[in-house]
């Protein structure tokens, strides 16, 4: 990682620069959380985004991962 | 709660004699009472109540009437009873399973609630139960020989008399309760039924039904509405404001980059998309609430029959042709094991909505928007499962009779505003969240692998991205599509990227494409840059097409697969099958159709493509393998014993 980013030219970047980079930073990490906390919680990133109420196979697929998770 | 279609009690009730030997405290509530009403018919709940000792509501789930006093009753019922259904076997058959409760009485699974329920099972020969329970062979025997005295009395099979009583008792019950007014009149969903599942307009209509609405999601209407999300939202608003900010904001250059050409590029190319969705959308739910795609299963038995698969196997592939997770999932109601596994290895054939974008990008990008791509996408998918079932059923592992299709027409019904709205919101939704986090992600990684490399033996941004680490990636595997007619870095690592999820592809390209700079001075983003870029021309647009729409499906399909097959191998096998027939359909696209336009010379690709279809025919023209007729072993075997 540290590699990565040594290549890119941060050291010459100004203060909004750092500002506009650090606030990236933030909306990524809370994407990876929520994809964690998503998939912890048994909802796959299927086209239903796990909300698919509207899905006559929601139960199929969504139950099925939660049992899956607590068998 | 039991919920029960009014308009088809008998059949319902069914269900309900089913549930009640659970001996669990239940509400029934009778749902469709609107159409009920509307034909005349009625229904007497406290009758049909006092018959079986459990509250009967009426409801109307789509008008909403009656639920909250359903909701009610559930609670006034916790710790009641569960209901009496004392008269529903008679005779031989109640004195058998009465013998049967008391010979199981001592079976540590079987308890005083359940015990009823487990001795009509073993009455049946469930196979579940039986190998659940674990009897002991004397006492098998035992049991034996009381389900072989009814059927001998009878002249029937166990589970025949089981049925027959359990509708004997449904008739009983409805007298002097259910009163049709209707009985033995034609419904208006019957007249339009005449038309619609006629044996022989039924398929031109359904093909017209369907290539209207691709055509007017992806043709003119979609169209109109993605090139303003396009071209002015953005490329023009979003894009453009965005970089001029930025600019201004003396941000630097390579931040930049990463969030207009990366981030908005990728994420906005197949944001740019979702009003074409929302069109498809909305025209799928109408045709789901009219009732209409119910009997486009009924439909598509008859013609999937021939082929070796049944309307159960359409019910999966039209989930499917939302998402195939869930389509890959609602194959487990197939109760055949060979036909669920072939079920399953078909489904992902059928676009599902991630793979529109792909489809209208290309159709957008050289075919100047031509509905008719999409038709074709459709039906191909639908020809790639009925060549399947064809190759498939011959082999010894699929062998054999599909299993019968019996389901039940519900009533048509204007569309309702608020369901519709609320399927289509529900959906497009989910492809933005897609959007905004799976695409976000990929997109800044995509970027980061198209713009650094080593140049000059050194790792570090790179100015073109043909010395970039994806396009190190791509090279080494671009010459495996090189006979599909799309042997390029970017449509290689396109492909490989929509295994992610299939609207990678559009984010792909649009991240490689815009990179490069060649954006027309207009604003006219991915669209005329990859038709300009001559990476492509319409036929190797095509094949691309093609095979990324019959490849494996995205991670999480696989995922579902994996699940549902429940062995590796079969994953493996079905994964793989996809791919190859996906590989060998694009080469017969491209290298025999090419040879024919001129754009493509004779030479090993174009053999290996004559040898594909030669290959192809074969199997589906070869007898295949002879299983023995199943249903005349058993009637063999009824009569010797």
């Amino acid at each position: 990682m540290m590699h990565i980013l040594s290549v890119l030219p941060l050291a010459v970047m100004n203060t909004s620069s750092w500002i506009v980079l650090l606030l990236l930073a933030a909306v990524v990490a809370g994407i990876v959380i929520y994809l964690i906390r998503r998939r912890k919680k048994g909802k796959r990133i299927c086209s239903c985004g796990g909300d698919c109420g509207s899905c006559p196979s929601a139960g199929l697929c969504h139950s099925s991962e939660q049992n899956d998770k607590s068998s | 709660m039991n919920i029960v279609d009014g308009t088809n009690l008998e059949r319902n009730l069914y269900l309900s004699t089913q549930l009640a030997e659970l001996g669990i405290p239940m509400v029934m509530a009778i749902n469709m009472m609107d159409i009920v009403s509307s034909r005349g018919d009625s229904i007497d709940c406290r009758a049909l109540s006092k018959k079986i000792g459990i509250p009967v509501m009426e409801i109307s789930a789509v008008k909403g009437t009656g639920v909250r006093e359903a909701i009610a009753a559930v609670k006034n019922q916790v710790g009641h009873s569960a209901p009496r259904m004392q008269n529903l076997f008679s005779g031989n058959l109640s004195a058998a399973l009465s013998s049967l409760e008391e010979m199981i009485s001592s079976v540590p699974a079987v308890n005083g609630q359940n015990r009823r329920w487990y001795a009509i099972k073993l009455f049946e020969r469930d196979e579940k139960v039986l190998a659940q329970l674990q009897l002991s062979d004397a006492l098998s025997k035992e049991i034996e020989q009381q389900i072989d005295a009814v059927e001998q009395a009878a002249d029937d099979d166990s589970e025949s008399i089981v049925t027959s009583a359990r509708y004997d008792y449904i008739t009983s019950l409805l007298q002097g309760v259910y009163k049709k007014k209707s009985q033995g009149k034609t419904t208006i969903s019957d007249k339009i039924d005449r038309v619609v599942t006629n044996r022989f307009a039924a398929l031109p209509i359904f093909v017209v039904v369907m290539a209207v609405v691709y055509w007017v999601s992806m043709g003119p209407l979609g169209t109109f509405l993605t090139d303003w999300t396009n071209d002015t939202l953005f490329a023009g608003w979003i894009q453009g404001g965005l970089g001029d900010w930025l600019t201004g904001m003396n941000i630097a250059d390579w931040l930049v980059g990463l969030l207009v050409d990366g981030i908005v590029g990728g994420v906005g190319a197949v944001l740019g998309f979702v009003p074409q969705m929302i069109v498809l959308f909305i025209f799928l739910a109408i045709l789901e609430d009219i009732g209409y795609m119910a009997r486009v299963a009924f439909i598509m038995d008859r013609i999937f029959r021939h082929f070796g698969l049944s309307g159960k196997s359409f019910i999966p592939m039209l989930i499917g042709s939302g998402c195939g997770v869930p389509g890959v999932m609602a194959s487990r109601t197939i109760e055949q094991d060979r036909d669920r596994k072939m079920t399953i290895m078909t489904t992902c054939f059928v676009p599902c909505g991630a793979k529109m974008p792909i489809i209208g990008l290309f159709a957008g990008a050289l075919f100047g928007n031509s509905g008719l791509v999409a038709v074709s996408a459709y039906f191909i998918g639908v020809a790639a499962i009925i060549i399947s079932g064809i190759i498939l059923k011959k082999t010894r592992a699929f062998a054999g009779e599909p299993a019968p299709f019996v389901m039940e027409l519900p009533a048509y019904h204007l569309p309702r505003f608020g369901n519709v709205l609320r399927v289509t919101w529900e959906r497009a939704w989910s492809f933005i969240k897609r959007a905004g986090t799976v695409i976000l992600l990929s997109s800044i990684i995509l970027w980061f692998l198209q713009g650094f490399g080593f140049a000059d033996g050194k790792f570090g941004m790179v100015p073109d991205n043909n010395s970039s680490l994806l396009a190190a990636i791509g090279s080494g595997i671009d010459w495996l599509f090189a006979p599909l007619g799309f042997g390029t870095w970017q449509a290689a690592v396109a492909t490989f990227t929509g295994l992610i999820a299939k609207e990678n592809v559009v984010s792909t390209f649009a991240v490689l494409y815009n990179y490069v700079g060649e954006l027309s001075e207009n604003g006219e983003e991915i669209w005329a840059t990859l038709a300009a870029s001559g990476d492509f021309t319409q036929l190797s647009a095509y094949s691309f097409m093609i095979f990324n729409l019959l490849c494996a499906p995205c991670f999480a399909a696989m995922g579902a697969i994996r699940r549902e097959m429940n062995n590796a191998k079969w994953t493996a096998a079905a994964i793989g099958y996809m791919c190859a027939f996906a590989y060998i359909s694009s080469l017969i696209i491209y290298q025999l159709v090419g040879l024919v336009i001129g754009e493509v010379t004779f030479g090993v690709g174009t053999v290996l493509a004559l040898a594909a279809l030669v290959l192809l025919v074969y199997m589906l023209l070869r007898r295949g393998y002879q299983p023995k007729n199943e249903n005349r072993l058993r009637s063999v075997e009824a009569a010797a014993k």
